[in-house]
């Protein structure tokens, strides 16, 4: 099957499932995972669990904004060791350092930035680091991400390196500073 | 997905009975059918991604070591143009090795870690060599029509293997074929029994097959989890070790032969150590800490090796831990006063046990002696911290 061909059933495919994709723009607020994000036009919510949100404008291979609610008493899916809300926000970024950096996969891994961040009003971290997907594309990922009471949130921005990581990044950059707890505790 | 499982075994163990293939070694010349040097040019694209893929472990040291062990191992009537024999090192923590139909055996740095000495390391390639050796793979899927079908579906199968297993996937079919869904009972079988022989031409002691896969056994019942590859499950290494201690005593009860050269422990230091870093980012402290009082066992005066001890108790978090980290990061800089990152690793237990004195200086004497540090934001938030009234 010639490339071109496969590449038009994997856009039929998506665009396909696009089409149940609700728009996110405006305030979104999950109760269940307890935060409220603000989009712009044209972004939709591609996933919306009770402890993920995943939104994209022009489709997931594209750009993807993630947002987890992950419980500190379990484990990252690439690593054993938990989050205790003891650690410090270094401490908790060195987890999620090592959760991706054993991501098998993912190719040619490289963490570029580790540093001192804050989100949702909270002290946390912001790590920024590159990969390659399993057919050689290259892309960029940023994740911020802080703790809140029995809570690690992350929020993280993917894209291809070349053209989309750019032009979305002030989005994320966006919806980062307009995220908040709904509930302060953030349990 | 079990029934994927089931019915590939169907068709590959279908497929192996009926067949026969002139092995490499012999004697006789191999000429490979279009079937098989498709599935070669299969292995050398999956080869050449997994090159690509950042994942190999590139300290020459280790991998001219191991190479070397391939090389005495490789039968002399095989010639290179025909069956090039070579090894490489993924970095990786969990137990594996395979080898593509090609002959190049791929290792994780996790059971090259385990092994205790060079006739184990030899083993382990012997058996590996023996499935490119007798054309195993090709054996697997000989007969059947569609082998590129077969091969999808491989991939299909390798693919769900979540977390660590991920890595499955990128080996694509036919390296997933050799690690993941493994062959036959009887070609498993054929690979212990020609790698045993491998091993007494090279004059290796055969009975530290067996005592290689009770190690790694043990080591698995240690760790107690499941790991994706076929030297990470339990029958896989039960039905080995059954099989070399059966072949050892029958075909070699006085065979003798030597554990290896003294040139294993140094060769595989540094691995032991890049590899104890993957334990401690996947959180396997057991297996962290029982490397590093292997490697500190050969060589106390080993500084990396105290400050990797002192990671160890800081990210474990047990109670002892803070006292036994510091004790491990003293001794770290004392054997080596330029290990600086212990100072980093100092500073932060004494900034959360409320220690600013100490944490202030440690942090500031880490950032004087790398005042390019990648944390270098993190320790300056710290340290005005700590200087505020």
């Amino acid at each position: 099957m010639k490339m071109q061909t496969v590449c038009a059933i994997v856009l039929c495919l998506s665009l396909a499932g696009c089409s149940n994709w609700k728009s996110a723009e405006g305030t979104y607020a999950s109760q269940e995972a307890n935060y409220a994000v603000i989009f712009p036009a044209g972004w939709k919510v591609a996933l919306a669990e009770d402890t993920a949100g995943v939104f994209t404008r022009d489709g997931l291979a594209l750009q993807e904004i993630r947002i987890d609610r992950l419980s500190i008493t379990r484990q990252l899916p690439n690593t054993k060791k938990t989050i205790t809300p003891s650690m410090l926000p270094q401490e908790v970024a060195e987890v999620v350092v090592d959760d991706i950096s054993m991501d098998f996969s993912k190719g040619n891994k490289r963490v570029t930035e580790n540093v001192p961040d804050s989100i949702g009003g909270r002290p946390g971290f912001r790590i920024a680091f590159e990969y390659r997907t399993e057919s050689g594309l290259k892309k960029l990922s940023i994740v911020r991400g802080m703790v809140a009471g029995k809570s690690l949130y992350l929020v993280r921005y993917d894209a291809p390196a070349r053209h989309y990581y750019a032009k979305d990044l002030p989005v994320y950059e966006a919806v980062c500073r307009s995220f908040r707890l709904l509930n302060k505790t953030g349990v | 997905m079990k029934r994927a499982w089931v019915l590939l075994y169907g068709l590959l163990g279908v497929s192996c009975a009926s067949t026969s293939l002139t092995p490499f070694n012999s004697g006789n010349t191999v000429v490979l059918d279009e079937e098989e040097r498709r599935l070669w040019l299969r292995s050398a694209e999956e080869e050449a991604k997994l090159d690509q893929s950042g994942i190999l472990y590139q300290d020459s040291t280790a991998t001219l070591y191991v190479n070397s062990v391939a090389a005495r191992l490789a039968p002399p009537a095989v010639s290179p143009r025909v069956l090039r024999i070579q090894a490489r090192i993924i970095k990786n923590p969990l137990l594996n090795a395979f080898a593509y139909p090609n002959g190049v055996i791929y290792i994780h740095t996790g059971i090259l870690s385990k092994m205790e000495n060079e006739a184990q390391l030899a083993a382990l390639l012997g058996h590996e060599m023996s499935h490119a050796l007798y054309r195993h793979a090709m054996r697997s899927i000989h007969g059947i029509q569609n082998t590129q079908g077969i091969l999808a579906a491989l991939e299909i199968v390798t693919l769900p293997l979540g977390g660590f297993g991920m890595i499955a996937s990128t080996l694509g079919a036919v390296g997933g074929l050799a690690a993941v869904s493994g062959y036959s009972r009887g070609l498993e079988e054929q690979a212990d029994t020609s790698g045993l022989a491998l091993m007494v031409s090279a004059n290796y002691d055969p009975s530290e097959a067996a005592a290689l896969f009770v190690h790694l056994q043990t080591d698995l019942e240690e760790q107690n989890e499941t790991e994706p590859f076929l030297f990470g499950s339990h029958p896989h290494l039960q039905a080995r070790v059954e099989n070399c201690t059966e072949l050892a005593a029958e075909r070699y009860p006085r065979a003798g032969g030597s554990k290896g050269s003294a040139e294993f422990t140094p060769a595989l230091q540094m691995l032991r150590l890049e590899n104890t870093t993957f334990d401690l980012a996947i959180g396997r402290f057991l297996s962290a800490r029982k490397t590093l009082t292997r490697v500190l066992g050969c060589d106390p005066g080993n500084a990396r090796a105290h400050f990797l001890l002192g990671e160890l108790h800081r990210q474990r978090g047990l109670s002892s831990d803070p006292d036994s980290a510091i004790a491990e990061y003293r001794q770290a800089l004392d054997i080596d006063s330029t290990l600086f990152v212990s100072l980093r690793s100092m500073g932060l237990i004494f900034y959360k046990r409320g220690d600013k004195q100490p944490a202030l200086e440690a942090f500031q004497g880490y950032l004087r002696s790398q005042p390019d540090a990648a944390d270098r934001k993190y320790i300056e938030h710290y340290i005005e911290e700590l200087q505020s009234p």
